[in-house]
């Protein structure tokens, strides 16, 4: 009876752990894989002749060079210097920082809190609670935006204080060491979360052919809530658009190639738009908004044919992206309703299991 | 904790599951005889590898050939029998005639040949993306307003001469006489910057719009432009880019961008090649499928275009039949090798 109880907790835990995770372009963790950091490298390699990374910048001593190596060693990129490695640093620290808050993926009641928020929403470029039927998809789209510009707009005046000033303490987790303070260059800390929002954009939402415009976006917060209703609340979000797969022969892992090129050029654009903001002119609102039209642009079904406008009953206006996105969706976390996951979240229920038998065997040896 | 769930656990989570049994990739990629770092298609090749290892590991080997017959050589020797799993990448003309003199002897790897057309052969995939349409798109944009261009000329400046660059420019000088402009022609050696900025200079002085044909001229041309905007307020000189989005740089000065995705096709094949999905086969695309396009920047679409039939649609008809009535005839004028 022991045995099951504590058997039944243990379960109850991994439960909880796996899907919470599962919420955007994942950043890499012990169980999950760095979806966000590549993306954004990517990006930062396409942008590179632009991104200023041979600013003559304050670059201070501590834990974030060994952070660094630990980011960038999948990357298998080398920074030429430790101002481009701080940057580069700095910038995929904001990218996590919108899944994790600094806090551990695994520490599931923070993750809770955090992705539950419906004012959280729009950092991710997903739908409020509020958002409901078409208008809602305008309205987060038009919160995305907003959350971004907000993050652009910190990153400008952060970069126009004295340089020891533009040098901050954050939270930042590793899985198996803890959360700890790390410095980072605010600027490039806060274009990072601003990155984070467009990604999520590529992965949380519908988009026109070409993946320009946007015409459907997901909801989280009801989907994980047990409330949502499709029609009224928008597609569930789905943890298959979220992987990095780029080229798959394994049925149950679809590639997800398209978005995550489109989300790489996005990113790189938005990159080459601040770059003179990086280098210290006041941020630019032509090219943030021609990046912004470009990229994060709400396209209603009128425009595309439908009058109705893009809703389930014409599989949203026909959305070739659908299909991906209906598969694995996000369900109620209490209910432990999740679907079958993939390759890291498979793990997680073998450690269960790993888990369940241990607890098994020291119950029995304390008989 | 027990010793047995400290060894089973980590193995669980990190990697308990075995690669498999395939050998490092090796990657070896044959630049264009211009050189690395040289021109769009050698930029792209660079840029491909790099995102390629972003995620992935793989051995990468790099020729740059001075001259055609160390192309030749190079290719030879990269496509002899080897050891392990190889991946050959070359960009140009000049390895289409090389591979079609092996007769499809590979020695094992696989390879992807970029703008060239071989013969077909197993485990050999070749990509040309065609550039003629939209570059011919970029000429109607660049000259086809009175208020942007009022003396009808557009400049060119061209970072280094090879066939893939010379069919845009075709392509882009049929579109500006479409419209009844010229074109002048700037050949820049980006390792002299003063000497660009006086070229350039000058010949900002002497059109309305430039189009920039090799992205390692990009910041120079850019600086320049802004320079002789400054000096000269009532004859400001705009700018289309290539294979990146320049008017997210420069939102007020940039018409709009010619864009090719040689990158793209060498990062999937490295990522193919890796779990064993390369794709052989001969591969032509371009404008209809979005591997080359022309992005219009939104401020200048209805200004720029205004004089022709184009009213949203992205390749009218009009534009159509008049891409395919030049493009056979530009094509022709490529001297080979070009």
């Amino acid at each position: 009876m022991r045995i099951e109880r504590v058997a039944a907790l243990v379960s109850a835990v991994a439960c909880l752990l796996v899907p919470a995770a599962g919420h955007a372009f994942t950043v890499k963790s012990g169980l999950t894989d760095g979806c966000h950091e590549k993306v954004t490298v990517v990006a930062y390699l396409q942008a590179l002749p632009q991104v200023p990374v041979d600013l003559d910048m304050h670059v201070p001593g501590g834990a974030w060079e060994e952070v660094a190596d630990y980011l960038l060693r999948d990357a298998h990129y080398e920074p030429e210097t430790r101002a481009e490695k701080f940057f580069l640093f700095s910038l995929l620290t904001g990218v996590r920082a919108p899944d994790n808050e600094g806090f551990s993926l695994s520490n599931v009641s923070t993750l809770r809190a955090i992705h539950d928020n419906p004012q959280d929403q729009y950092h991710h470029c997903l739908r409020a609670v509020d958002d409901d039927g078409l208008t809602g998809n305008e309205a987060a789209v038009a919160g995305c935006r907003g959350a971004l510009l907000e993050q652009l707009t910190q990153a400008s005046e952060q970069r126009q204080k004295p340089w020891p000033e533009q040098v901050q303490k954050r939270p930042f987790t590793l899985d198996q060491y803890g959360t700890f303070k790390v410095e980072v260059w605010s600027p490039a800390y806060h274009l990072g979360r601003a990155l984070h929002a467009l990604e999520d954009s590529f992965t949380h939402a519908l988009r026109t052919l070409n993946l320009r415009g946007v015409v459907h976006v997901m909801n989280y917060a009801e989907a994980i809530g047990g409330t949502l209703h499709e029609e009224r609340d928008g597609l569930a979000h789905a943890s298959a658009t979220d992987t990095c797969h780029l080229v798959t022969s394994e049925l149950a892992e679809p590639s997800n190639k398209d978005r995550v090129f489109a989300a790489e050029e996005a990113a790189a654009d938005l990159l080459r738009a601040v770059a003179p903001a990086l280098a210290g002119v006041r941020m630019s609102s032509p090219e943030v908004a021609l990046v912004l039209d470009k990229w994060l642009d709400y396209v209603p079904g009128e425009q595309l044919g439908f009058v109705e406008g893009c809703a389930k009953a014409n599989d949203y206006c026909n959305s070739p992206w659908l299909e991906l996105a209906r598969l694995r969706p996000s369900e109620p976390i209490l209910g432990c309703g999740v679907a079958p996951f993939g390759r890291a979240d498979s793990r997680a229920w073998v450690a269960l299991l790993l888990g369940m038998v241990f607890v098994a065997r020291r119950a029995r040896r304390g008989r | 904790m027990s010793g047995w769930l400290a060894r089973w656990l980590p193995l669980v989570l990190f990697g308990c599951a075995p690669e498999g049994s395939l050998s490092t990739l090796v990657v070896s990629v044959h630049y264009p005889v211009a050189g690395s770092g040289v021109g769009g298609l050698s930029s792209a090749m660079q840029r491909g590898v790099l995102e390629a290892r972003v995620g992935s590991s793989f051995v990468v080997e790099e020729h740059s050939p001075a001259s055609e017959q160390d192309a030749v050589q190079q290719l030879a020797e990269a496509l002899a029998p080897r050891q392990g799993r190889h991946l050959v990448i070359a960009g140009g003309e000049v390895y289409a005639s090389a591979l079609d003199a092996h007769d499809c002897e590979l020695g094992g790897s696989t390879v992807l040949l970029l703008d060239g057309k071989p013969r077909p052969c197993d485990g050999l995939r070749s990509v040309v993306l065609e550039g003629f349409a939209p570059a011919f798109l970029a000429g109607v944009l660049a000259l086809s307003a009175e208020s942007i261009a009022p003396r009808r000329l557009a400049g060119v400046i061209a970072a280094a001469p090879s066939r893939e660059v010379t069919r845009l420019l075709r392509g882009f000088q049929a579109g500006s006489e479409y419209v009844g402009g010229n074109v002048q022609t700037l050949q820049l050696d980006p390792l002299q910057p003063e000497a660009v900025g006086a070229a350039l200079r000058s010949l900002a002085d002497a059109v309305d719009v430039l189009l920039v044909a090799g992205d390692a001229a990009n910041s120079l041309v850019l600086q320049a432009v802004r320079e002789h905007n400054a000096q000269n307020p009532e004859q400001v000189v705009r700018m289309i880019g290539l294979d990146q989005d320049l008017s997210v740089r420069e939102a007020e000065l940039v018409l709009g961008s010619v864009v090719r995705r040689y990158d793209a096709e060498v990062r999937s094949s490295i990522l193919a090649a890796q779990v064993g999905a390369f794709a052989p086969g001969q591969v032509l695309r371009g404008y209809s499928d979005g591997q080359t396009e022309l992005l219009i920047n939104p401020a200048y679409a209805e200004q720029a275009l205004a004089r022709l039939p184009f009213d949203g649609c992205a390749l009218c008809q009009t534009l159509k039949d008049a891409v395919h009535q030049a493009e056979p005839a530009a094509e022709a004028a490529v001297a080979p090798g070009e």
